[in-house]
């Protein structure tokens, strides 16, 4: 009976576990390479800046909102730190603090616009869109530049199968799941993302808490964008194009309700793996990696029908 | 009881939107460890005056005392952390967050270092709610919880809170005759700690149930405070209204019905309840009441295509029809009054015109074409019909006041000329002169016009004064018939209540 | 004085229903004048018209969409599977040419049709519908070109794209009948107020004896069918097949929608305003390319008007 309770409050969770599951399956019966550790250690330092930043979108997801500008500013963090502005060490650690701040500026940008001048979140972070993809096109107009190959190392090397980035992205992950689960500001999130009204007439302060988390999301993407700048050991305007829209499609995959107030982290993790495991799987078996389109697109679209058959059970129930 | 302290006082409080004055120098007091009734017409300004009470708004003028020391509230959480609580009718809470989270909102007791205590949230909260003799599970998400209970998770809320000065705005509206006898157990139990509530209702049977002192509200204007003991029902309700019951309902006159237009034969809206059969004849009004929630609601929006029976069959004219949704019951000539006019009759944001056009886009046609010239005519017709006041018919339907907002919605249930009208709560929150115009009207309709009418009320004067026959629904099915001339307010509760059951007529 | 006079300017500017964002494009047309007074002669103003076309097709497409509180993500990848399939099966063969484009239009009433299915009758959130539709059709059409489009447009099709009629553009002559067609659809036949009525409540609509899943299904269904149009005009103009051109028009043509007067509540909505708010994007794009910007400032400088447009319309809406 509890656990049927349990499984009764996390369906979310087992429908997106059980989907990357079936795609490990799906992997290991198509190559017997799959499941190596090698393998799963490609797959995860495939997954991790698209992880890490789809971390940071959840929190705009979450207040009923989104962050279309995440992917701009994953590609403005690799402009940025393929830039040397010192030797060495401190150097890659002056473009981390830089790369960060400029992912807070951002974030406060989007939120100030959300809060003060009322603008719909989808359109604030869209014109943020241009604007910081246009400073990153300043920086770097043409793909250039170099990560030291240190930094590289250290982001990349592996513990056992696991790369240091992962390890990173899971510490980050585990983070966000105590400030959301446990701390004041995480239960505002979700109070403020469920119902405005009600978390303002309980002395929510709304607009800080909303600032508050965009800032926190347009600095993990930058943190996301200090993973694939030093994966792919250059700096790149398009590098995080796509960013967006998947770091959405992640969020939306692992239960997160794009109208705000539900979801948790935890099924981020499945299907961060969902999409890096398709594609990974494509691969090997040598098939179009046009695929992974069709496959994407698929899985998105049927996970969330059956979300949203399930719900509509739950409220004919109800 | 007047020499009792005043715990929360307004005097001479004012407020005016624009140029309209809402409230007119109301003086309003109450005592610690009173129920405080609040009547009025709507409009009257009962929730104006509770939302200065309770900060949602400052009075234009006028003061407001607490425990005899001036006060203002800049906001609700002012008000909150003084003392007074409001639970308005939607209530305030996250669907999602469980009952213990909604408690604590935005004050979750916390452990060292910052982290939410959620052993101590739950501890409290079970604690409150075995206070209240409820049976709630912390961490129960609230979107999970009927109506009922989470009213109940307001008031605990509240009362965590440390609340002295608890305000209801029509609390018992949702609610089943149970869940009312449990709230009013709860509403004593606070009074006898010595706090006050404050309850608005339109409920005379309710108020009288449970308030010490009653005051009343009308236009804006405090027409008294009287302790409920002193007066009777029909004082208030003349105090309300500042005329006879008598003046507001059309004279009665004999009815000549004609054919049957409508009949329903074994309807069954769920299984085990039921069946019901009635019938309506052209230049009748039928009255429809029960208790809340014993399917007159569903059986009247199944004769319009909105609910999905069980089983049972619909006549119109003699034929059996096949009403599987709207389009096949206007078809047929039925059109449907809903009770929630805001969310599902009107488009706010479109203007008159274009509400009353809606369902005759196919009629109002030349050609191909529809024309606004066109749509104008048709909705002057009906707003004269209907004196509706409006700037224009171009003006926004959210501009309009409750009961034109009405009239409107009823002249979109007349433009596709209906030969069986069904309507749900046709005077719900509107004023006097809007009710009296809508009943003369109906009266006119279905006497001059021959229209078929189903009246569907938990207005009981209502239903008893403006129809011709009366229909007792329980339990799904019809638990008696009564002609209007002969039924009385015990006879038609007491079929309401099942305790009489007679053979339908 | 002058501020009566200002209201009574207000008063008949809105009487006469005209889009706010048509300020926006005097404006930038003043300032385009300025900089650069050889981009303002009138064969430079034809060609903003020209080069308007694919951007206000699908945006009166995203319009109508956002008119019932739906969102259409999937525009992009319609316009950018329709030019390769057109010029695939076309194989610049003018017979070809109009059996191609009804079925590339028929395609595009199809994609509107599955995501006004999962919308509208299965109540998906139209954001993730059209963003899972979106992304299984780039997938689709990378299969089907295999990466590197062939094929071109033949003459006659190329003609509506780059064409003239004595002075005027043809591109200019397709939207604006299209433009002209859906306003008096909107305005005039019963099917117009239904969208906007829809828009506003639907429950409302389906109490007057119309189904409102249907108005939104048909919604859906011309979105796409304008998205189609809008493919084959960039096909009609550049005659090749490329996998790159429709990126621009996923949210942007979201914010001609918003500029133009629409809300993501639904209910609002003006495709005289989307019209004017697709030339402005053009203007704009020109203005920051006469201005000789490298590319990051242009960017930068697109997302401030869009944000400053969108604030002066939206602050402007309200009074």
């Amino acid at each position: 009976m509890k656990l049927r309770a349990f499984a009764k409050k996390y369906d979310n969770l087992l429908i997106v576990y059980a989907i990357l599951l079936a795609v490990l399956l799906a992997g290991a019966v198509s190559s017997p390479r799959f499941l190596t550790g090698l393998n799963l250690g490609n797959i995860m330092e495939q997954a991790v800046g698209l992880g890490i930043v789809a971390l940071g979108q959840v929190l705009a997801i979450l207040l009923a909102g989104i962050d279309l500008s995440v992917g701009a500013v994953v590609s403005l963090s690799t402009a940025i730190m393929s830039v040397e502005l010192l030797p060495g060490a401190p150097g890659v650690a002056l473009n981390i603090c830089i790369t960060l701040a400029a992912g807070a500026l951002v974030g406060a940008f989007n939120g100030l616009g959300i809060v003060y001048l009322r603008i719909p979140p989808f359109i604030m972070t869209l014109s943020t869109m241009c604007i910081v993809n246009g400073a990153a096109l300043k920086i770097r107009p043409v793909p250039g530049g170099t990560i030291p190959y240190e930094f590289m190392d250290l982001l990349f090397g592996r513990v056992d199968i696991f790369p240091h980035a992962m390890l990173l992205w899971a510490a980050l992950g585990g983070v966000l799941v105590w400030v959301l689960g446990s701390r004041r500001f995480g239960r505002s999130l979700y109070a403020v993302g469920g119902s405005p009204t009600t978390a303002a007439l309980s002395g929510i302060p709304v607009g800080r808490v909303k600032l508050q988390a965009h800032m926190l999301c347009s600095v993990i993407a930058a943190a996301g964008g200090v993973c694939v700048a030093a994966r792919m050991g250059s700096g790149d305007a398009s590098l995080g194009d796509l960013f967006g829209m998947d770091s959405v499609t992640v969020c939306v995959l692992g239960g997160v309700s794009l109208f705000g107030g539900q979801g948790n982290i935890i099924g981020l993790l499945a299907s961060t793996f969902i999409l890096s495991g398709i594609s990974n799987i494509l691969n090997m078996v040598g098939v179009s990696s046009y695929y992974q389109y069709v496959c994407k697109g698929l899985i998105l679209l049927v996970t969330v029908l059956v979300f949203s058959m399930k719900d509509r059970r739950k409220e004919a129930r109800a | 009881m007047d020499l009792q302290p005043k715990v929360l006082e307004a005097k001479d409080v004012c407020k005016s939107f624009y140029d309209n004055l809402v409230l007119d120098h109301v003086n309003f007091s109450c005592t610690s460890g009173e129920i405080h009734t609040l009547v009025g017409e709507n409009g009257a300004g009962k929730s104006t005056l509770m939302r200065i009470l309770s900060g949602v708004y400052p009075p234009s003028a006028g003061e407001l005392f607490l425990n005899g020391r001036p006060v203002s509230f800049a906001n609700t959480l002012q008000a909150q952390q003084a003392g007074v609580s409001i639970i308005h009718q939607e209530f305030n809470l996250v669907p999602y967050l469980s009952i213990a989270e909604n408690i604590f909102l935005g004050r979750q007791p916390r452990k060292r270092g910052g982290n939410i205590d959620f052993a101590a949230m739950r501890a409290r909260t079970r604690a409150l709610s075995e206070r209240m003799h409820m049976e709630l599970d912390p961490d129960e998400p609230v979107r999970c919880l009927t109506v009922a209970q989470q009213q109940m998770v307001e008031i605990m809320k509240a009362i965590e809170l440390d609340t002295q000065i608890l305000i209801m705005d029509e609390p018992t509206a949702a609610l089943t005759p149970v869940e009312v006898a449990s709230l009013f157990e709860t509403m004593r139990a606070l009074r006898d700690a010595g706090r006050t509530v404050i309850y608005i209702s339109h409920r005379l049977n309710e108020v009288f149930d449970i308030s010490d002192r009653i005051t009343v509200l009308k236009d804006g204007v405090m027409i008294a405070t009287l302790r409920t003991a002193d007066t009777t029902k029909d004082e208030i309700v003349s105090l309300m209204v500042g005329r006879k019951l008598d003046n507001i309902f059309p004279p009665r006159d004999q009815a000549e019905p004609g054919e049957v237009r409508l009949e329903a034969r074994e309807l069954v809206i769920a299984p085990g309840k039921g069946p019901a059969s009635f019938s309506v004849r052209a230049g009748e009004i039928l009255g429809v009441t029960g208790l809340e929630g014993q399917g007159q609601r569903e059986l009247l929006r199944a004769l319009f295509g909105l609910y999905k029976l069980v089983s049972g069959e619909i006549w119109v004219d003699g034929k059996k029809a096949s009403i599987r949704n709207t389009k096949d019951a206007m078809a047929l000539g039925v059109t449907f009054l809903t009770d929630d006019r805001k969310s599902e009759g009107l488009c706010l944001d479109l203007p008159i015109y274009r509400n009353i056009s809606l369902p005759v886009f196919k009629r109002l046609k030349k050609g191909l074409f529809l024309t606004v010239p066109a749509e104008k005519r048709e909705a002057a017709r009906y707003m004269e019909l209907m004196n509706v006041k409006a700037e224009s018919a171009a003006q926004p339907v959210r501009k309009l006041s409750g009961g034109n907002q009405q009239k409107v919605l009823l002249g979109k249930c007349l433009s596709p000329a209906p030969r069986v009208l069904l309507v749900h709560e046709p005077t719900r929150g509107i004023d006097v002169a809007a009710k009296i115009e809508i009943y003369t009207l109906l009266k006119r309709l279905a006497r001059d016009e021959q229209l078929a009418v189903i009246l569907v009320s938990s207005d009981l004067m209502e239903v008893l004064n403006v129809s011709d026959r009366i229909l007792v629904v329980y339990g799904g099915g019809v638990s008696g018939c009564l002609p209007a001339a002969e039924a009385t307010e015990e006879s038609v509760m007491r079929l309401a209540t099942g305790v009489a059951k007679e053979a339908v007529g | 004085m002058s501020g009566g006079k200002l209201k009574k300017w207000r008063q008949l500017s809105r009487k006469w229903n005209i889009p706010i964002i048509l300020w926006g494009l005097i404006a930038l047309l003043i300032v385009l004048g300025f900089v650069s007074p050889s981009s303002v002669k009138p064969a430079h103003l034809l060609d903003f018209t020209r080069q308007a076309a694919p951007m206000i097709l699908v945006a009166i497409g995203q319009t109508i969409v956002m008119m019932i509180g739906g969102l259409d993500l999937s525009v992009a990848a319609v316009m950018v599977l329709v030019d390769v399939a057109a010029a695939q099966m076309m194989m610049n063969d003018p017979a070809k040419a109009l059996p191609v484009a009804l079925l590339c239009i028929a395609l595009g009433a199809v994609i509107g049709l599955v995501n006004g299915f999962l919308c509208a009758v299965m109540h998906m959130p139209s954001f993730v519908v059209t963003l899972g539709m979106s992304t299984l059709l780039l997938g689709v059409t990378l299969l089907y070109s295999g990466g590197s489009p062939k094929g071109s447009i033949p003459d006659n099709l190329r003609f509506l794209g780059t064409g003239f009629a004595g002075k005027i553009p043809m591109a200019a002559i397709v939207w604006s009948v299209v433009a002209v067609l859906v306003i008096l659809i909107m305005k005039y036949l019963p099917v117009g107020r239904y969208i906007l009525s829809t828009g506003v409540n639907p429950m409302a609509v389906y109490q007057s004896g119309v189904n409102p899943v249907r108005i939104q299904l048909l919604c859906y269904v011309l979105c796409g069918v304008f998205a189609a149009l809008a493919g084959l005009q960039i096909s009609a103009y550049i005659g090749t097949a490329s996998l790159q051109l429709g990126e621009d028009y996923q949210t942007r043509s979201i914010a001609v929608a918003l500029l133009g007067g629409a809300a993501f509540t639904g209910g609002k909505g003006s495709i005289p305003g989307t019209v004017l708010a697709g030339l402005f994007m053009v203007v704009m794009s020109s203005l920051v390319a006469v201005l000789n910007m490298d590319a990051g400032d242009q960017s930068i400088i697109q997302g401030v008007i869009i944000l400053v447009g969108l604030l002066l319309s939206g602050m402007k809406r309200d009074d």
